[in-house]
């Protein structure tokens, strides 16, 4: 068949390319297939049996055999591209009807675990993976509801790359489903394999220091981010649900504090506000206070604080910004390192480096508390994405804090107020609590 | 979609910044005793206003004070929109002047005028041109979230020294109303007329229940009366009128054994601070709509930048505190005519709006 001798010599070169004849009685078929994403003992032996139970029971072997998977037409592109979607193609020689059958499948993912950024306490475990249908397995299990929607959209021109969009269709902010659609159809030739190529699809600014979206490695995130009215984009090879819009209540609400009693969640939301709130301003306070506005303090204080600066040669910003450096280093160097050395690097960075440079009067006691409050209440607000942006938003208040004291730490906060009051995504200000709603 | 809970934050966040410096000194110089009676006519005569214009507005669904007068006569628009926009110019250079001179009093002696003087307009036109309408809107539920607990903790930590024998005599008879003849009265009323005009330009983009105003303007009260009363009854009403500001002065003296602060002022000053940038912000966003309505649609990157600029040069040539008294004072005419011509005049047109399109009605 020409059809297929052009299949076999488009993948000639390809060593996972398999093709195979088998013989029915006085039939004969092709099968042919990626055996990098086939089972192929497995799916053959399905195929065979099916097919030997038809002959042995005297049944037409063709009607059979289109009943195995969905008939399609013999065009060269429409069968690699099936092939190249991991389908077997099954061809029956003699009549030349070609049949596009599920096969078994070579496993290409983990398996369902625990979650690896995301920690709870008190839910499930179960975290999405890369798999797309897995995803969809856990978001269906979690949310049973005929009110959920699916649409796939197939991004790409030279790489297709698969992306689910889900809502609850009574739920939904109409504006937000539509800017959403009508920017991933008006994209719908764009490559994307990673979040930024995402972000260009739809249309994010390359600025911006807050994230537009919300990744969740938890299927119960997944379901009240859903619950509320958002969307959620499933990517293939993206072990998470990315959930548009994201909002400020993102920085303090997981899906986790439900399962305590209301007290304690709202106890432990008020604490990641005290957290967002140290982690932006304490590095900040001290600059202004040691530099600037000593006075605003009581004597005693601003008398300790003075001391315990006494051989430090330079002034207040250069001493906080050489430690927040070796901080940031050291939590950067955490992630890249093997986790059997990670532990090592924190407790020279911890106890080692923390302790000489004091003993060097490089900078005073009290930064090193300022630092160790700073970082550890940065990682107190949800989401690893809202933290970055944190991180940075420190320095902003850093520096102006040593330009005009207490007030230019409120300049700062007031800035970055304004920036949140004024960030749209898809519509939609970033400055609301539970439920996206359009301006 | 309604936008009560904004737009009363909005309208409670663009007063409170102003309440606290120049009110109680010219509540204070305005009448020997007696404080609330003039207070009370301050607030009456605002909520007044604001009902005229309220009602005005509620004629016209959905459309602006710029779109309402325009849609009339264009010369009689301009009688009314022409001393709005002084008026607006003014404020904003008189409002960034007098924050700046305070905050070097308070806090960066050292730090040259120009600089804070910038700073109060930079982040203004930033907050005006970042956010939009919808921004700043948002933006004052997140500062009443953020600042508003810092001021009521000063507020009812500022009544630590007070002794209560001050507050009568209650009632003086005729010589209660004596503040009517001064002028300092008339120059207090800024703190009521800064920021009414502000609900005008609202409709267009939000749509708000007059309710919800009145509701703000019942938790401004309190914070008007504080600010005369702590320095009254602290200090003495002698004492008190001879003070530049007497509420933060009051507020300096104040001693807390429990909190690692010296001065509780500054908790008072920032949040106030914040109060103001804001209050700015929404001015020149007034501005901006009238210019952009009124006059050309001319775009904001160039409208904002252009607005600070000429404001600045007109804050640096204000040399002093007496010039930036002097302004105030003369500043009062013009407030005056603003406050009561703008919302008489949209009640006017609405009332005949109103019966020309119950005409209109009878006829079809």
């Amino acid at each position: 068949m020409a059809v297929m001798d052009e299949v076999r010599t488009h993948f000639s070169s390809h060593p996972d390319y398999v093709n195979q004849q088998l013989q029915l009685a006085s039939e004969t078929f092709t099968i042919t297939g990626l055996k990098s994403l086939i089972n192929f003992p497995q799916t053959i032996h399905m195929v065979r049996e099916s097919l030997l139970t038809a002959s042995i029971n005297r049944l037409e072997l063709t009607q059979v055999f289109t009943g195995l998977g969905q008939t399609i037409p013999a065009e060269t592109n429409r069968l690699i591209s099936d092939i190249l979607d991991g389908m077997l193609i099954a061809v029956h020689d003699a009549s030349g009807l070609c049949v596009s059958i599920y096969p078994v499948p070579q496993p290409n993912s983990r398996p369902i675990s625990l979650p690896v950024m995301e920690n709870n306490v008190g839910g499930g475990n179960s975290a999405f993976n890369e798999n797309l249908n897995s995803n969809m397995v856990l978001l269906r299990s979690q949310l049973n509801s005929s009110d959920l929607q699916m649409k796939t959209y197939i991004l790409g021109k030279l790489v297709k790359t698969k992306v689910i969009v889900c809502y609850m269709d009574s739920l939904i902010d109409e504006q937000l489903l539509d800017n959403l659609t009508q920017k991933l159809e008006s994209n719908i030739t764009t490559d994307i394999s990673n979040m930024k190529e995402l972000s260009s699809v739809l249309e994010f600014s390359k600025f911006s220091l807050v994230t537009h979206y919300m990744t969740y490695e938890l299927p119960q995130n997944a379901e009240k981010a859903l619950k509320n009215g958002k969307v959620i984009l499933f990517q293939e090879r993206l072990p998470f649900a990315i959930v548009l819009p994201s909002l400020i209540s993102d920085l303090f609400v997981t899906e986790d504090d439900m399962n305590h009693p209301p007290v304690y969640t709202w106890l432990l939301r008020c604490l990641r506000l005290i957290g967002l709130l140290t982690t932006l301003i304490v590095p900040g306070l001290y600059v202004a206070i040691v530099s600037v506005n000593p006075d605003v303090l009581r004597f005693e204080l601003a008398h300790s604080i003075a001391r315990s600066r006494l051989d430090v040669p330079y002034p207040a910003i250069i001493e906080a910004l050489l430690l927040l450096g070796i901080m940031e280093l050291i939590m950067e160097a955490i992630i890249r390192l093997p986790s059997s050395i990670g532990p090592t690097v924190t407790m020279v960075g911890g106890i080692v480096l923390g302790q000489a440079v004091v003993d060097a009067k490089l900078v005073s006691n009290l930064l090193i508390i300022v630092v160790a409050a700073a970082t550890i209440s940065n990682a107190v607000v949800v989401g690893f994405r809202n933290s970055y942006s944190l991180r940075l938003f420190k320095y902003l208040l850093l520096f102006l804090a040593a330009l005009l004291g207490v007030l230019g730490l409120l300049s700062g906060l007031v800035i970055i107020c304004a920036y949140l009051a004024g960030i749209r995504t898809l519509g939609v200000p970033f400055l609301q609590l539970i439920r996206p709603k359009g301006e | 979609m309604s936008k009560n809970l904004q737009v009363s934050t909005t309208y409670i966040m663009t007063h409170l910044g102003l309440i606290f410096f120049l009110y109680p000194t010219d509540v204070i110089e305005s009448t020997n005793e007696a404080h609330w009676v003039t207070v009370l006519f301050g607030f009456l005569f605002h909520l007044l206003i604001i009902f005229v214009y309220l009602k005005g507005l509620s004629y016209f669904q959905g459309q602006n004070i710029v779109h309402i007068l325009m849609n009339k006569n264009k010369l009689a628009a301009w009688v009314v929109l022409l001393p709005v926009l002084l008026y607006l110019s003014w404020i904003i250079v008189l409002a960034v002047r007098a924050f700046a001179e305070v905050l070097s009093i308070a806090f960066l002696s050292n730090t040259p005028l120009w600089t804070l003087m910038l700073l109060l307009l930079i982040i203004p036109g930033f907050i005006t041109f970042h956010g939009k309408i919808g921004g700043l809107l948002r933006l004052s539920v997140l500062f009443s979230f953020l600042f508003v607990l810092p001021v009521v903790f000063v507020m009812a930590t500022s009544f630590q020294n007070v002794d209560w024998h001050y507050l009568f005599p209650l009632w003086t008879g005729h010589r209660s109303l004596i503040f009517l003849t001064h002028p300092s009265f008339y120059k207090s009323l800024f703190a009521y007329a800064g920021g009414f005009l502000l609900l005008g330009f609202l409709p267009s983009y939000a749509k708000f229940k007059p309710k919800a105003i009145y509701w703000g303007s019942l938790v401004l009260l309190p914070a008007y009366l504080i600010s005369v009363y702590v320095p009254v009854l602290t200090l003495g009403e002698e004492t008190a009128s001879q003070l530049q500001f007497p509420y933060l002065f009051v507020v300096d003296t104040i001693a807390i054994n429990w909190l690692m602060f010296d001065r509780i002022n500054v908790f008072l000053l920032l949040s106030l601070v914040a109060f103001c940038m804001f209050f700015i912000a929404v001015t020149i966003w007034q501005i901006l709509c009238i210019i952009r309505l009124g006059v050309k649609d001319i775009s904001p990157n160039y409208l904002i930048p252009s607005i600070i600029m000429i404001t600045f040069i007109i804050c640096l040539c204000i040399p002093d505190w007496k010039t930036v008294d002097r302004l105030f004072q003369w500043n009062t005419a013009l407030r005056i005519y603003v406050a009561t011509v703008t919302p008489i005049s949209i009640w006017t047109l609405g009332r005949l709006h109103a019966k020309k399109m119950k005409n209109e009605l009878n006829n079809t």
